[in-house]
């Protein structure tokens, strides 16, 4: 968890990547930081990189060129509907702790691809 | 809480879930419940035994008759009634005669060893909630005890913790938005159209169309007969039945006919159109068997457009789009967008056949086009029905959520007021 916390940081102060992406370890006991993006990915990079497992969350920051701007970083949490219920569970129950730990309020929650496009990005984020 | 008493997996937590139709009960983190018991129980009031002399008048003694098996035995005398009203427990001697007897029959194991989650309706009040606490640790002694909305568990398992859950039971139909866990009382709305409103309507038609309903527990024999024929069949020999029973068991056929029969119109329903509907073919238990055309449609579509129901004012009753729109629109106007976007739609009404694609129609009909709208629906009828129970048994089995338990202990100290506090 504190692992979580230091990398969002890094992305929160200091500007140093595009998006994190966190799961919930094996065990089921604790998030961890899945994947990191450099920061001259995009939007769809990044969506790949999401798209890849059924349940993940993430922070994005859209508009990471404008320097010292934070309010347009966001949280994400991606549960695909095919998922098995165990893991939507899993995933929703456990949202929370890890919004509370970042200080995140705005959250854009996806259940399948076709919601997860630029378009459907709550407007907040495009400022 | 003290430290690492309920680690992970094996804390062997059960799971209650309250219907107005049926009590789910089974050990978390298994995927279906162990026990599906029907909420109605059978009550046979035995006013008369002659035992003591004393002068003291006693209180008729009542034997309670559970679960399938026994409940649709007819026997004289037995009373069907069930210990829920509104959601809610209103009776709860009954209720603590069907813990009783899950404890001892399907469990199987004894009470102080299990911590136990139980779902309640979203809109419980107070005082039930301090009395359910009270009796579960008074009586049952658990050693840990939660209480959570079944609206916030069926959203759960739904991969959402903000969302619009459509509940369409039994007894009524309820939208209650749920927000990062939370359920948003103030913004819950109610309507008595619902599973047991089709089967009232389901019997309304066979009494127009002359057919007798007769109930499998009647019939000892019977012979097939051509379509439309006068059924031949053998009365039972049978104890006289009270009509709670007999209607109880009237309701079951019905609920049988409006699974196999009815079917939700694709679009709203025209009366030239209906003729061009194909038929559905339906054996009654006592062998009488014909051909449904429009009424499979009629019935079902009273869901959608209440101005179809007769001897009602139509503008008293609310439609299903009607009932989620209406608690949308109680709520904040930053939210909608988000509720819109997750309609989650739960419970055994739902699964009438064409349900949710007339749902995403009327609701696509009624909010603006650039909102999003989306409906989730649980594809299988077990997680459908089941959908608040599984998501309280994974729940219950998540190691994040040991903490959250209200244990004995706390109990013990800070008294039932903190159920307000543990579970909001």
């Amino acid at each position: 968890m504190e692992d979580c916390k230091i990398v969002f940081e890094d992305l929160k102060q200091r500007k140093k990547y595009r998006y994190i992406t966190f799961k919930i370890n094996d065990e089921k006991t604790c998030i961890e930081v899945d994947k990191i993006g450099d920061k001259n990915e995009t939007f769809e990079d990044f969506k790949r990189c999401m798209l890849q497992d059924l349940a993940r969350y993430a922070v994005f920051d859209y508009d990471a060129k404008k320097d010292g701007k934070t309010g347009n970083l966001g949280f994400i949490s991606w549960v695909d509907d095919q998922a098995n219920v165990t893991t939507k569970m899993l995933y929703a129950c456990t949202k929370q702790t890890l919004k509370d730990k970042l200080q995140l309020t705005a959250e854009w929650q996806i259940t399948s691809p076709d919601e997860f496009t630029e378009e459907e990005m709550p407007a907040k984020w495009k400022k | 809480m003290s430290g690492g008493v309920y680690g992970g997996d094996e804390v062997g937590a059960l799971v209650f879930d309250l219907g107005s139709m049926s009590f789910r009960a089974g050990y978390a983190g298994e995927d279906t419940p162990k026990a599906d018991i029907p909420s109605s129980l059978g009550v046979i009031e035995e006013a008369e035994i002659a035992m003591d002399t004393d002068d003291i008048k006693k209180e008729p003694v009542k034997e309670y008759r559970i679960d399938t098996n026994s409940l649709r035995v007819p026997r004289k005398g037995m009373e069907i009634q069930t210990f829920l009203k509104d959601g809610m427990i209103e009776n709860w001697d009954m209720f603590e005669q069907m813990i009783d007897y899950t404890y001892k029959k399907h469990i199987q194991s004894e009470s102080q060893e299990h911590p136990v989650m139980m779902s309640e309706a979203s809109w419980n009040v107070r005082g039930k909630r301090e009395r359910l606490t009270e009796l579960m640790f008074e009586k049952y002694n658990v050693p840990a005890f939660f209480l959570c909305k079944n609206a916030v568990l069926s959203a759960f398992a739904n991969g959402r913790s903000t969302g619009l859950v459509l509940d369409s039971g039994a007894t009524h139909t309820t939208a209650v938005p749920v927000y990062d866990g939370y359920v948003l009382g103030q913004a819950i709305v109610k309507s008595p159209l619902a599973g047991d409103f089709i089967s009232l309507e389901c019997r309304k038609l066979m009494e127009e169309v002359n057919i007798d309903v007769v109930p499998p527990y009647m019939i000892s024999s019977k012979e097939p007969v051509n379509e439309s024929q006068t059924p031949k069949w053998k009365k039972k020999d049978i104890p006289e039945v009270t009509t709670s029973f007999h209607n109880y068991m009237v309701k079951d056929v019905l609920q049988d006919f409006a699974a196999s029969v009815l079917q939700v119109s694709d679009v709203p329903f025209e009366e030239s159109g209906a003729d061009s509907m194909p038929c559905t073919h339906y054996e009654f238990p006592n062998g009488y068997h014909r051909d449904f055309g429009e009424e499979r449609i009629k019935i079902p579509e009273m869901l959608f457009d209440p101005s179809h129901i007769k001897d009602v004012p139509s503008n008293t009753m609310l439609s299903m789009g009607h009932v989620i729109t209406t608690s949308v629109g109680m709520c904040d106007i930053d939210i909608r967008p988000s509720l819109y976007s997750s309609v989650i739609v739960v419970g055994g009404n739902s699964l009438l056949n064409g349900f949710t694609d007339r749902l995403n129609r009327d609701l696509s009909n009624k909010t603006p086009s650039a909102m999003r709208l989306k409906l989730l629906a649980a594809t299988g009828s077990t997680e459908r029905r089941f959908s608040c129970w599984i998501g309280g048994s994974i729940l219950a089995s998540l190691g994040s959520f040991q903490q959250m338990w209200i244990s004995k202990q706390e109990y013990d100290e800070g008294g039932k007021n903190c159920i307000e506090k543990k579970c909001p």
